[in-house]
């Protein structure tokens, strides 16, 4: 009770409501200016929290998570292009819609379907997180360990048509995680003679680059100048009709996107497009979808903002990121001296539930902003946006340096930009680079640490059953993966 | 070109195991019941050296034509992305030398210059204007100690 009441405190001071507004309408903005990711978003923005308390500094990033997820729909229903990759699907309904004349009813219908689900997958949050974590306090090394490893084979089961992409790319991402002091022995290694990374590679450097600095590169290669198109936004309050015709959706696909977001790697892309087959699959009616229905804009909104708040599950209470934005709110979180994980819900409970609450209000803000700052939407998408790439490499340059103050810092934030940039050419994905960013270090050091508590035996990590269930769970999504990729290059 | 592509990316990721491999010949043996610091590193060398043959493998048995166009060659699109990886990197050499103040409006300007945005005047005016707004956010609120160059 007390934490609840210290919590309260936190949340309800001009501050922290002033940041958790700007980041959701900066969400918004971002989302909606296609090229400007989530991910992207929340890695600029990073560097602006440190010195903030963690209460404002944290919300401000989940405000501009939640805002971006819905953005991206905004692009996609208008002009034809995803915000943000986790609008994809939006784009298949909301577009014929636009089409037919409806662009605003869609906005409407998308705008329902964020705010519902995503004040939805926040009570799941407020549920299953703390259960989570109480489970999580009697893991040990080999427990975790096994976690590390599920949460990146979930990587190569979901990396679509190439695996071996998917999975290069996380050993990549592993590979570099073990640049630095040795976890238990704590010498230097693998600083490829550089002093400057006797300490590692710096975690948000290395994000910006990936996610801002190759995006900047991408942009100015394609020059892409949006269409202008004449828009009108009526009927943006859904109806009475459009309401009960949705509703058996929305919830379905709050269920469906909070359990895909919670699994370590699927995102608001996955979790959409999950969505949006369900609806389809389940519909009396499913010839109708991709020609402009509201139903699929319903399903796809919905996924996308419901996984935000399943992605968080994972992430505060065992420190497992559900996606890549979350993988940066742990790099965040970290700064702040929080170890997201079973302590946090122990040592800084009024924290977890300032960021519930504060995460259930940025879902209403998201809904109340949306409506009224529709046409200001419309005209922001519709707008050149060469002039914003410069600042953003500005920010990222600025970013990288304040985190350790540290010009190498921006060194190594350019240099991955470029692979990253080079990676995506052969579509090498880069969620899974982040996932192992964050999970390596907990890969190895648990991984020793289980093997110190056995004396040297690796049957530790079968004889526990939690470790075992893991690990059993590890090869399955593993096989199941390969066998699916299998499956498919013999139906093509 | 993606064939190629792909090829240079196995061999990349071959080299960087390998570093890693030449590296972890150095790391001080295990002790007791510890496996040491080269174990784990080695494990995923391993997996990486398997990937990328796997990837190397898949590239080879591509379409031979390998018409697929990876940079924007045509339209001046990867030329603008060299020249600004260029910069950004003559930047981040400069940084120390001659400051952020200096340095940064001229890297804007020039970024601006190459995406191709609006007239002179306003690139200057954007360029001084983000430095100043970025300069001093990060400065008063955030106590970031640029580096100051040629002004210290």
């Amino acid at each position: 009770m007390q934490a609840f009441v210290m919590a309260l405190d936190q949340l309800f001071n001009p501050f922290t409501l002033l940041t958790l507004f700007a980041g959701v309408i900066g969400g918004i903005i971002a989302g909606a200016l296609p090229g400007l990711t989530a991910t992207m978003g929340v890695a600029i923005l990073v560097p602006f929290t440190f010195g903030m308390p963690p209460v404002p500094g944290i919300l401000m990033l989940l405000g501009l998570y939640a805002g971006a997820i819905y953005g991206g729909s905004i692009a996609a229903i208008l002009i034809r292009t995803p915000g943000t990759p986790s609008a994809a699907a939006t784009v298949l309904d909301g577009s014929p819609l636009f089409d037919k004349g409806e662009g605003g009813r869609a906005i409407g219908i998308a705008t329902l379907a964020s705010v519902f689900s995503g004040i939805g997958s926040s009570i799941f949050l407020v549920f299953l997180a703390p259960l989570l974590s109480r489970v999580a306090l009697s893991f040990s090394a080999p427990e975790y360990f096994a976690l590390a490893v599920f949460g990146l084979t979930i990587i190569a089961s979901i990396s679509g048509d190439s695996m071996t992409k998917g999975l290069l790319s996380g050993f990549f991402g592993l590979l570099i995680a073990t640049i630095g002091v040795d976890p238990i022995q704590g010498y230097g290694r693998f600083s490829f003679g550089t002093i400057s990374l006797l300490d590692g590679v710096a975690f948000i450097p290395a994000l910006i680059g990936l996610f801002a600095f190759a995006e900047v590169l991408n942009q100015f290669e394609e020059l892409i100048e949006p269409k202008k198109v004449s828009y009108s936004l009526k009927n943006l309050i859904p109806s009475m009709a459009d309401f009960k015709k949705v509703i058996g959706i929305l919830i379905k696909s709050t269920f469906i996107g909070t359990f895909v977001g919670a699994l370590p790697g699927a995102g608001g892309d996955i979790a959409s497009f999950v969505c949006y087959n369900e609806a389809k699959r389940s519909s009396k009616h499913p010839e109708k979808f991709g020609t402009g229905i509201i139903e699929g804009v319903a399903a796809a909104e919905a996924g996308n903002n419901s996984s935000t708040g399943g992605a968080l599950i994972p992430t505060l209470s065992l420190g497992i990121p559900g996606d890549s934005v979350t993988a940066v709110i742990i790099g965040a979180l970290m700064i702040q001296g929080l170890r997201p994980g079973p302590l946090l819900f122990k040592d800084n409970l009024d924290i977890v539930y300032a960021i519930f609450m504060g995460f259930f209000l940025a879902n209403l803000f998201m809904g109340i902003f949306g409506l009224m700052g529709a046409g200001l939407l419309a005209r922001i998408v519709t707008m050149s946006k060469r002039v914003l790439m410069p600042i953003v490499m500005i920010l990222a340059v600025v970013g990288s340096f304040a985190i350790n103050n540290s010009i190498f810092d921006i060194g190594v934030m350019m240099i991955l930009g470029v692979i990253g940039y080079l990676m995506q050419k052969i579509d090498i994905p880069m969620g899974p680079i982040v996932l192992a960013l964050i999970l390596g270090p907990m890969a190895e050091s648990n991984f020793r640490r289980a093997l110190l508590m056995s004396r040297g035996s690796f049957s530790i990590f079968l004889t526990r059953p939690i470790s075992l269930v893991l690990i059993a769970l590890s090869l399955v999504s593993l096989i199941g993966a390969f066998l699916r990729q299998n499956k498919g290059k013999n139906v093509s | 070109m993606k064939k190629k592509a792909e090829i240079i990316w196995a061999l990349t990721f071959i080299a960087f195991g390998a570093a890693f491999y030449y590296m972890s010949l150095n790391l001080r043996p295990s002790s007791g019941p510890d496996v040491g610091g080269a174990f784990y590193p080695r494990l995923l060398v391993y997996a990486t050296l398997v990937l990328s043959l796997k990837l190397l493998y898949n590239a080879f048995r591509r379409d031979r034509k390998d018409s697929e166009v990876l940079f924007d060659f045509k339209n001046g699109g990867f030329i603008r992305v060299i020249f600004v990886v260029v910069t950004s990197f003559i930047y981040l050499y400069l940084l120390d030398f001659i400051g952020f103040l200096i340095l940064t409006p001229i890297f804007l300007f020039i970024l601006l210059t190459i995406i191709e945005a609006k007239n002179f005047a306003y690139r200057i005016l954007i360029s001084v204007l983000t430095t100043a707004v970025v300069m001093y956010v990060f400065q008063n609120f955030l106590n970031v100690p640029f580096p100051r160059g040629i002004l210290s």
